[in-house]
């Protein structure tokens, strides 16, 4: 071969190689969203990216699908938050900075939907007629249910990704700035808040009897924060790598999946672990863990559902349940105790708790 | 394990996630900073492949101050094979490869991409990169605490294309001049080259500009910053001998060393030889005078 050709050869080569580099290095990632099961009424919501099922309960036949055919120019682009409902409307934050205002009873969206400009990653609250979010703008907004007008907005120091919390006219708002903000309610006033050494995604789950708020955040720890009087921490729970789910409360115990693919439980009362050991999963748990038929059911990245005593921590039936494809979602406990499970990939896979097999699946 | 997992193993753990874990460290150290982080990190990268750039850039220096007599060589002989046989013997004797310019590029390549991967790693542009980020950070607390990163730099949003076509426009330009000022085979004669450089001339920066719209505002920073760093090192090493009025025209910029000493006449053992019988492909002189013949007796 002469040296012209190889030249020619060469640069061809090198545009190529730059350009698949650059389509398979650089492209930007595309939200795939987790927004988690709920149930509103009488109606069972599951979301798969970008759009919801509006689904029969207790049959989980289709009744409509948003955005539906009447909704061409809605495009949420992904759904992470959790929904809520309210009256007639159920109410959904979405990737694109909207929150969308959409009819119980037939899946169409209110003409004009909320705009923070930026993504919504947490979910939405409901409380006394308004409705509580965060955007990934910075501010926490309250929002009239009926006419989506903001009430008022409060601003933090970085992206919320987090749901918020609302009780006794408060409202709890975690923040990538790594704070925990306790807000009025009414006018959106600060009352308090309480720093942590990273940016924190999750969101805060009160127990009111208890006086806590207990917040999981990126700086790998679980925290329990005294709501009432001091505002300082009680307990804390470190993990080998960051918290990003909710915890779960349950007779005096809290239980927290980590990125480090460990289940940990810790008691309310001392901070310290029932269990001898954290529960190890396989990978990374990001799914709220759910309490059915008297255990904890926890799901993690790599698609494993597991069956724990909540007492122990040991594993029963100690049976490796593997759903097809990768569950970040927060599993649903079913009105007929089944848990239901939607993976990344749109499985919908309703599981036995007792016996850990699968009842029933369904691609989305 | 196979051999592909085994280099997948070793390209993940040997390059992309020391380099990520690298660029989360800087940005830590520049307040948290996505942006600042991205410009030191390609300095820095920069410096450390500097033997290779160097090398690269001693050889395409060397490529153009013989192109005179390449080109000299290029006008004399018309066999493609003689043609090609005379050039490789002056790249020899000038001690110069023709590939000398390009194998550093292409060790350097491996590099860039995994420098390109760390930093979609480090951008976290959904949750679920974030995630993906979790796993590949060292279990360091300084690390692990610095994330998520401000991902605001000047007007952009690092983690999302630009919308306003600026970087796309900054990125475009200084691809253009780079690509410029290290077309190699800038003033050759030959249409086929000529053509091949004019295409890569305009394909590169319009390509580039192209992915500027579509990919993260990042990554778009990082191309910037380290098309200027080459097209910094390029002029100075270079001898800045570049003009800059030759940025505005389509034809590549003529060699330096073109400029300064006229082509040097064809070789001695060129003036021996026949031009016309040069030109003829082996094998097809006697075809061709069986042809005359025949063409000699049917006239007579």
């Amino acid at each position: 071969m002469t040296h012209r050709p190889r030249l020619v050869l060469l640069s061809v080569m090198a545009i190529g190689l730059l350009s698949l580099a650059a389509i398979a290095c650089g492209k930007t990632a595309k939200p795939s969203g987790w927004a988690p099961p709920a149930i509103e009424g009488d109606l069972l919501l599951v979301p798969y990216k970008d759009k919801f099922y509006a689904l029969d309960p207790q049959t989980l036949q289709d009744k409509w699908l948003f955005p539906g055919p009447q909704d061409k120019n809605v495009k949420p682009s992904a759904l992470y938050g959790s929904l809520a409902g309210s009256g007639s409307s159920i109410y959904v934050p979405a990737y694109n900075g909207n929150l969308y205002s959409v009819a119980t009873d037939t899946g169409k969206a209110s003409d004009a939907p909320f705009s923070t400009g930026q993504a919504i990653v947490g979910g939405v609250v409901v409380d006394g007629g308004t409705l509580y979010f965060g955007s990934s703008d910075g501010y926490l907004y309250a929002v009239d249910a009926s006419n989506l007008q903001q009430r008022w907005k409060f601003k933090t120091d970085n992206e919320i990704w987090s749901t918020p919390a609302v009780s006794r006219g408060t409202v709890y708002v975690t923040s990538l700035d790594g704070k925990l903000y306790a807000v009025d309610a009414n006018t959106g006033q600060l009352q308090w808040s309480y720093e942590t050494a990273a940016g924190v995604a999750s969101p805060p789950v009160l127990d009111e009897a208890a006086g806590l708020i207990y917040i999981a955040g990126l700086d790998s720890r679980l925290r329990a924060i005294d709501m009432n009087n001091i505002h300082e921490q009680k307990w804390e729970q470190a993990a080998d790598n960051w918290f990003w789910t909710t915890p779960l409360v349950s007779n005096g115990v809290v239980f927290a999946g980590s990125l480090d693919g460990k289940v940990y439980a810790v008691r309310v009362a001392d901070g310290q672990s029932p269990w001898q050991r954290p529960f190890p999963a396989s990978s990374p748990v990001r799914a709220a863990p759910v309490l059915a038929n008297g255990k904890l059911i926890v799901a993690d990245r790599g698609g494993h559902v597991y069956s724990l005593s909540p007492d122990d921590g040991t594993q029963a039936p100690a049976i490796d349940l593997v759903v097809g494809g990768s569950i970040l979602a927060d599993p649903l406990v079913l009105p007929n105790g089944n848990v239901l499970i939607v993976t990344t990939g749109g499985n919908m896979v309703q599981i036995d708790p007792a016996t850990m097999t699968i009842v029933s699946q369904r691609q989305l | 394990m196979d051999l592909f997992q085994i280099i997948g193993w070793l390209w993940s753990h040997g390059l992309v996630i020391p380099m990520t874990n690298f660029m989360v460290l800087v940005a830590r150290l520049s307040f948290g900073n996505f942006g600042m982080a991205v410009i030191i990190f390609t300095l820095l990268t920069r410096a450390l492949t500097w033997p290779l750039t160097r090398q690269q850039l001693q050889a395409s220096r060397k490529m153009q101050e013989i192109q005179p007599k390449v080109q000299a060589l290029q006008k004399t002989h018309k066999d493609p094979r003689r043609r090609s046989e005379e050039t490789m013997k002056l790249y020899k004797e000038a001690g110069v490869s023709p590939l000398g310019c390009v194998w550093p590029m292409l060790v350097q390549f491996p590099i860039w991409i995994a420098l390109y991967q760390s930093i979609r790693f480090t951008l976290g542009a959904t949750p679920e990169n974030l995630i993906d980020l979790s796993q590949r950070l060292y279990p360091w607390s300084f690390l692990r605490t610095a994330v998520p990163l401000d991902k605001h730099f000047l007007w952009l949003d690092l983690g999302k294309p630009d919308s306003t076509l600026i970087m796309a426009v900054l990125v475009g330009a200084s691809a253009w001049i780079q690509q410029k000022m290290t077309t190699p085979m800038s003033a050759s004669q030959d249409p086929q080259q000529k053509q091949m450089n004019q295409t890569m001339l305009i394909m590169m920066p319009l390509m580039f500009a192209m992915f500027t719209l579509q990919f993260p505002s990042g990554l778009a920073l990082y191309w910037l910053a380290t098309n200027v760093v080459s097209i910094v090192l390029q002029y100075f090493y270079m001898g800045r001998k570049f003009e800059f009025k030759q940025l505005f025209t389509l034809a590549p910029a003529p060699a330096p060393a073109a400029k300064q000493s006229e082509p040097e006449p064809a070789r001695k053992p060129v003036k021996q030889e026949a031009p016309q019988e040069e030109a003829e492909p082996v094998g097809a002189e006697p075809e061709r005078r069986r042809r005359r013949r025949r063409r000699g007796r049917r006239r007579r």
